[in-house]
């Protein structure tokens, strides 16, 4: 897919953003499913951020730099929310909610998908343990070991998605492990 | 533990990788359709809410000022005109009634119940829809008030 040109198609057809979701769903529900370990928040989650990507494209200007990274940023923000706060609220999801009465992310199938995505976690005893020590970090840390060692993303990347110097990265990322390794040793 | 086993150990973790999401599908309609706010419909009403202001001021109220004869000479100007006078019904009352519509889909919900026959309608509490709503139907009986849509 050239990106550039279908940013271009999309300014006069923005239903032509149905390709870049189409492209870059299922990264961004595994990215945040991987961190939240969690099918319904996953869902929510990464919902809003195409929300906010739809209505925010216009926005958005080639520089030779993937609209992945940049719904990487939106799915980060939406996470730190959501790890922040007790009760995540996606704001364009509840909008579209109370305006239009409908909820989007009431599929037909989600019960279903929900019990298969909550088996396939549970067979991952590993991860879990380590997502566990993981989320306990400050959210500086979580993101940039969860873009480095989830997402397999290069210090250069994650440099990109989350609007860091490479230097902090590398720095972040080291001391997040530090900060892993201690939780193990206590 | 060493820091190079803690990062060995996350880098061969075996992590869940959603193969198929059907929900991806089921999303992406609703997604795309998601409307932006019918609010975008009030600029339709700017040319037939200007003339109406301006007859209000001038003919009902007695107000005279130069920007009011500024208005009123290009409006007769175009009445004058044989293929704008065509247009005149449309921007005084087709516009506004397209407002009308637009606002009134945005506050009011039409649902079919198959089983028991019957309609619902339900009408959401959106104070600005509902008053553009009005507004819009205000100027079109305005329009429809005899000679109003001429000057």
């Amino acid at each position: 897919m050239n990106e550039e040109q279908l940013l271009a198609e999309i300014e006069s057809d923005p239903r032509k953003f149905g390709e870049l979701y189409e492209a870059y769903y299922k990264n961004i529900f595994g990215y945040v499913f991987r961190r939240t370990a969690n099918y319904d928040a996953a869902k929510d989650i990464a919902a809003e951020t195409f929300l906010k990507a739809y209505a925010g494209i216009g926005k958005f200007k080639w520089r030779n730099i993937s609209v992945l990274h940049w719904l990487y940023r939106i799915a980060t923000n939406e996470l730190n929310k959501y790890f922040n706060s007790r009760a995540y609220q996606p704001v364009s999801l509840q909008r579209i909610h109370e305006e239009y009465g409908i909820d989007i992310t009431d599929y037909a199938t989600a019960e279903t998908e929900r019990t298969e995505f909550e088996e396939d976690l549970e067979k991952r005893r590993e991860f879990l343990k380590i997502n566990d020590q993981v989320k306990r970090l400050d959210t500086k840390y979580q993101e940039v070991i969860t873009l480095r060692f989830y997402e397999q993303k290069s210090i250069k990347e994650i440099a990109l998605i989350l609007g860091k110097k490479e230097g902090t990265v590398k720095s972040l990322l080291s001391r997040g492990i530090d900060r892993i390794k201690e939780t193990i040793e206590g | 533990m060493k820091k190079e086993d803690i990062e060995t150990k996350l880098s061969s973790m075996d992590l869940p990788q959603p193969g198929n999401i059907p929900h991806q599908k089921e999303l992406k309609i609703p997604l795309l359709s998601y409307k932006r706010s019918s609010r975008v419909g009030l600029w339709l009403l700017v040319v037939p809410a200007i003339v109406a202001v301006t007859i209000v001021l001038k003919y009902e109220l007695g107000l005279s000022s130069s920007f009011l004869d500024i208005i009123q000479s290009f409006f007769a100007a175009i009445d004058g005109n044989s293929f704008f006078t065509y247009l005149i019904p449309f921007i005084f009352i087709g516009l506004p009634l397209l407002v009308m519509i637009v606002n009134l889909l945005a506050f009011c919900h039409f649902t079919v119940v198959e089983e028991r026959k019957e309609l619902v309608v339900t009408i959401k509490y959106r104070p600005l829809n509902i008053a553009i709503f009005l507004f819009a139907m205000s100027v079109i009986l305005f329009f429809l008030l005899p000679d109003k849509l001429s000057f």
